[in-house]
């Protein structure tokens, strides 16, 4: 069965967006990061981020390659998900390179990287919460290692994920540019 | 019974419910596996069959047949074939509904393509209307009686989809939309905007389906019936899913009851989706029973234009933003012939930011391709506003072009009195749904001195809109402004046009404002008062510059004054930064460029460089000031001391700089021939819509004085060939941030090394390395945004 939700953020790490651009601190751009910040929630409130998930009690046949099969070994459960900001943020990434610069633009890349990862958690903390007498495996995509890239393509149709929350791929990126698809399995310890 | 005999019915017209949920439960009992449930088709008919016939025997006027993914992109992974997959369904449809003796209709299912649309995604429109004309012509040929096309996200997919089934078949289309909670498709598209495009565009019926429950849907279902005159559908789910469960809130009466009230409110064809089954169509055919039949519903005529996620409703007077037009703009010119669109989105931007609500776009240059610089331009700009846009063309071919491609419903600028731009152009605007807007002029009177004279060719005009089925809430007049200085009662006579046209024939009007002040000083005074003047005679849509503050001003105080602003609140909202703009100002009163350049003020960096270019020449401002600046912050960032974000906001201040010494320079010359150090092309290869890094590249390039024409993302290699060709291009920058699209650029440099054999290419992007860079012929490999300044310098030496 497929789930499909929506994902609430009142703020934005921006911790993690000084990390995507090699920063250590805001330095003078304190005021930019704010502005930005503003631009993504008022985005983000009027067309909140959309989630679709999937739970397997056995692999899904999808999975190739060893690494995913063995670290997705004795899970009892599996999860496999995606999650999307939006066509809003690619958007706003675009408009603000014209109206503020390309700074706000690369400010604003940047947050929106850190808030498509705070869905991402926000999911894998929901299926934490179900499964908690279990060791959680760490997020897994295709593209890593010997699970190959193009295998996107199953995972998405598997969650009909155009159809439920707006997420397609050309076959080389996914659209809207801020997704992430991902896979985690619950291992009872 | 056809469709059309279906519509005339003055009962409630009957959908089926849910497809997919049915199939899966009736395979999983039989332990059927199949990865899509057209593939049912073939493997077991017989389920199809019985879901069919289950709506059938509940009430359903008519059933969709399974082919709701039945399009090429969809069925060609898994080596099924489109025309044997739509026969096959039409025919399982038509067998079971046949024996029931009923008359009920068999429709093709169809929905999106599944691959987002350009400039969302990279799908050209020109390909999912060849997807759905091939789709849809093979269900005309295996006998659907009509396409049902729904879940639609995007709106300009649905107008291809219409176009598709209106130039190709005979079939009827009915189209629905998907909504989510926030009232918008997924793409942003707003219901209204939906209805009028639709409507426009001749769908047979339009409304919403999937989503949310029937209690939710209310909002939405009222926009769409607001906004179209057609039959509305209305197919909700049972509810909503339980998020841990996944089973829906409604049961089968509930449903009925909730869903059975929009017929009372308009809307005609009453179905389900996601969660419902045929004992929630039979539920809901008992409910309908008892309501009583509704008449078709007044329909509020309503003045509007839309892109897809924005209406604009013309009750208040609304600002036209002018900017959009080479005439006396050299540096619009240049970005039209060296198709750089980035400079009319930055142009569009900033008017929207300032208070433009509607953009005109006028691509009209001597020795240009104005057909495809418009469909161009039109893509472009709607890919970074939401403001509505007036096509500004009097060349039917560029208007059919450019319609086509508009995504909504837009204003097109313009017809005349004369019957010959009359009866070509009207024909294209009625097909393509758009407004129109009609000039009072003709061949044989030119501009008419009296009001009197406008006000019958205006009449003249809406008599030709009416014989080509255009409403006349859809025909907007421009009343046309002459320069007081040469003839100061024309000024009255436009005035008293205005008040006549809108009085006696009830018409929007419009007005290029600026014209009046034409060859006197203090336009802007000039300008404002006359506008003022215009508003209170009834002018709508004032064509103007939307930075001129006080004409901005006018019409933000008119609207108050005149009771269109709400408790001002859109007057506070425009004017509630005014006073961070004075402090800046005043702070500023002393700065040098150099401290406004290293601490990235760009207000000051600007004013300070205005002030500077009254007495130093631009070349030492260039090469003293600016560069030197730039050379230190470049160098602070290649020693760790800046953070990129803070090496590109420098930039951009640099960048606003030589925008104001260009502007100068420019403004001595009209050729529009570029100012800069040298000219380079910069693009992000085919197949690729990652466009930071060379925006990154850009305004480094800029800050330095380079002149950038910016060809944009997923960039075909002979577009950036042809620019290179055509504006002796030495240098060449193009990006690519994946694996995936590094064959793109190499087919890229390939062909401007066939084409250009002399012109440099810098190759940059995550996945490049130097090795791999000179692998594929490029002539340096950037690490980052300052080595392209470095390779620059040394080919513009």
């Amino acid at each position: 069965m497929i789930i499909r939700g929506y994902a609430s953020l009142t703020e934005l790490r921006t911790d993690e967006a000084l990390r995507f651009l090699r920063m250590k601190d805001f330095a003078d751009m304190n005021a930019v990061f704010e502005r930005c910040s503003d631009r993504v929630l008022a985005v983000l409130r009027q067309s909140p981020p959309r989630y679709v998930y999937r739970e397997y009690s056995e692999i899904p046949a999808f999975f190739t390659g060893n690494a995913i099969l063995k670290r997705v070994e004795h899970c009892e459960r599996i999860l496999v998900f995606a999650a999307t900001l939006g066509s809003g943020i690619d958007r706003l990434i675009q408009t603000s390179n014209f109206s503020d610069g390309a700074a706000d633009s690369v400010v604003i890349d940047a947050l929106a990287g850190a808030a498509i990862e705070q869905v991402c958690d926000f999911i894998c903390e929901m299926f934490c919460a179900n499964y908690k007498n279990h060791e959680i495996t760490k997020r897994f995509s295709p593209g890593y290692v010997d699970f190959p890239l193009e295998k996107n393509l199953d995972l998405l149709r598997e969650l009909d994920t155009a159809r439920k929350i707006g997420l397609s791929s050309t076959g080389a990126m996914m659209i809207p540019g801020k997704s992430v698809t991902a896979i985690v399995g619950a291992k009872k310890l | 019974m056809n469709v059309n005999a279906l519509l005339q019915k003055n009962t409630p017209i009957i959908a089926d419910g849910a497809m997919g949920t049915l199939l899966q439960k009736a395979c999983a009992e039989r332990k059927i596996a199949y990865t899509l449930p057209e593939q049912l088709n073939f493997i077991a008919p017989e389920i199809v069959m019985a879901v069919h016939e289950g709506y059938a025997r509940a009430g359903s006027d008519f059933v969709a047949a399974n082919t709701f993914g039945a399009n090429s992109y969809k069925l060609s992974p898994l080596g099924m074939d489109l025309e044997q997959t739509i026969k096959a369904a039409l025919e399982i449809a038509r067998n079971a509904v046949f024996p029931l003796n009923k008359d009920i209709l068999v429709a093709l299912d169809c929905t999106t393509l599944g691959q987002l649309m350009a400039p969302l995604g990279t799908m050209t429109f020109e390909a999912a209307y060849d997807e759905y004309k091939r789709i849809f012509t093979i269900a005309e040929r295996f006998g659907a009686d009509f396409i049902l096309l729904a879940t639609m996200t995007d709106l300009l997919e649905v107008k291809a989809a219409i176009l598709a089934a209106k130039e190709n078949t005979y079939l009827p289309i009915f189209v629905t939309m998907t909504f989510e909670p926030n009232g918008r498709t997924f793409t942003g598209c707003l219901p209204e905007a939906f209805a009028m495009t639709a409507t426009g565009l001749g769908a047979d019926a339009i409304g919403v389906n999937c989503s949310l429950g029937p209690v939710e849907l209310r909002a939405v279902v009222e926009k769409i019936l607001a906004f179209t005159h057609l039959p509305v559908i209305v197919k909700p789910n049972a509810g909503l899913p339980d998020p841990a469960t996944g089973i829906f809130s409604l049961n089968e009466a509930d449903f009925a009851r909730d869903t059975a009230l929009f017929y009372e409110r308009g809307a005609r064809i009453l179905g389900g989706c996601c969660g419902t089954s045929p004992a929630y169509i039979s539920a809901l055919v008992d409910e309908l029973s008892q309501k009583k039949a509704v008449y078709p519903v007044e329909h509020k005529r309503v003045s509007a234009i839309c892109s897809a996620e924005n209406v604009v409703v013309i009750d208040a007077p609304r600002i036209i933003g002018e900017r959009i037009n080479p005439t006396g703009k050299p540096l619009m010119k240049a970005a039209l012939r060296e198709g750089d669109m980035s400079f009319l989105q930055k142009q569009a931007v900033e008017q929207f930011n300032d208070g433009a609500e509607i953009l005109d776009v006028n691509v009209g240059l001597p020795g240009i391709d104005e057909v495809a610089a418009m469909v161009s331009a039109i893509r472009h700009i709607q890919q970074v506003t939401p403001a509505p846009l007036q096509i500004d063309s009097v060349n039917s071919a560029v208007l059919s072009a450019s319609l086509r491609v508009y995504n909504g419903k837009p204003l097109v600028n313009s017809v005349n009195g004369d019957d010959k731009s009359l009866f070509t152009i009207l024909p294209i605007v009625k097909k393509y749904g758009a407004a129109v807007l009609g000039l009072t002029l003709d061949e044989e009177h030119g501009v008419p001195k009296t009001a009197e004279e406008r006000l019958s060719i205006a009449e003249k005009i809406l008599s030709a809109c009416r014989k080509h089925g255009i409403p006349d809430e859809d025909v907007y007049i421009d009343c046309l402004t002459l320069t007081v200085a040469s003839d100061q009662e024309s000024a009255r006579e436009t005035l008293k046009a205005v008040r006549l046209i809108k009085e006696m024939l009830g018409l929007k009007t419009v007005l290029g404002v600026s014209n009046i002040s034409f060859g006197l000083p203090n336009r802007e005074l000039l300008n404002s008062t006359f506008l003022t003047l215009a508003l209170q005679s009834g002018l709508d849509l004032p064509i103007m510059n939307p930075s001129s503050a006080a004409m901005t001003g006018a019409v933000r105080g008119y609207r108050v004054l005149a009771g269109f602003d709400d408790k001002a609140g859109e007057y506070i909202a425009g004017y509630s930064g005014a006073e961070s703009i004075a402090k800046t100002a005043v702070l500023g009163s002393n700065m040098t460029l150099e401290y406004a350049l290293e601490n990235a003020l760009t207000t000051d960096a600007v004013r300070v460089t205005r002030e500077l270019l009254r007495t130093a020449a631009p070349v030492d401002i260039i090469d003293n000031q600016l560069v030197p600046s730039l050379d230190r912050t470049g160098a602070a960032y290649e020693n760790g001391r800046l953070y990129l974000p803070q090496l590109i906001a420098r930039a951009d201040t640099a960048s606003a700089c030589f925008a104001v010494i260009k502007e100068k320079i420019a403004a001595g010359s009209d050729s529009g021939e570029s100012v800069g150090k040298g000219d380079i092309v910069l693009a992000t290869v085919k197949g690729d819509i990652h466009d930071i890094g060379k925006n990154i590249v850009k305004a480094l390039l800029e800050s330095y004085g380079y002149h950038v024409i910016d060809l944009g993302r997923d960039c075909p290699a002979e577009t950036i060939a042809e620019a290179v060709r055509k504006h002796d291009i030495r240098l060449v920058g193009l990006s690519a941030l994946m694996t995936t699209t590094l064959s793109a650029m190499e087919a890229a440099i390939r062909l401007l090394k066939t084409q250009s054999p002399n012109c440099r290419i810098m190759v940059g992007g995550a996945v490049l390395t130097e090795s791999y860079a000179r692998s594929i012929g490029a002539d340096w490999y950037s690490k980052n945004a300052n080595g392209a300044v470095e390779y620059a310098r040394k080919v513009f030496l």
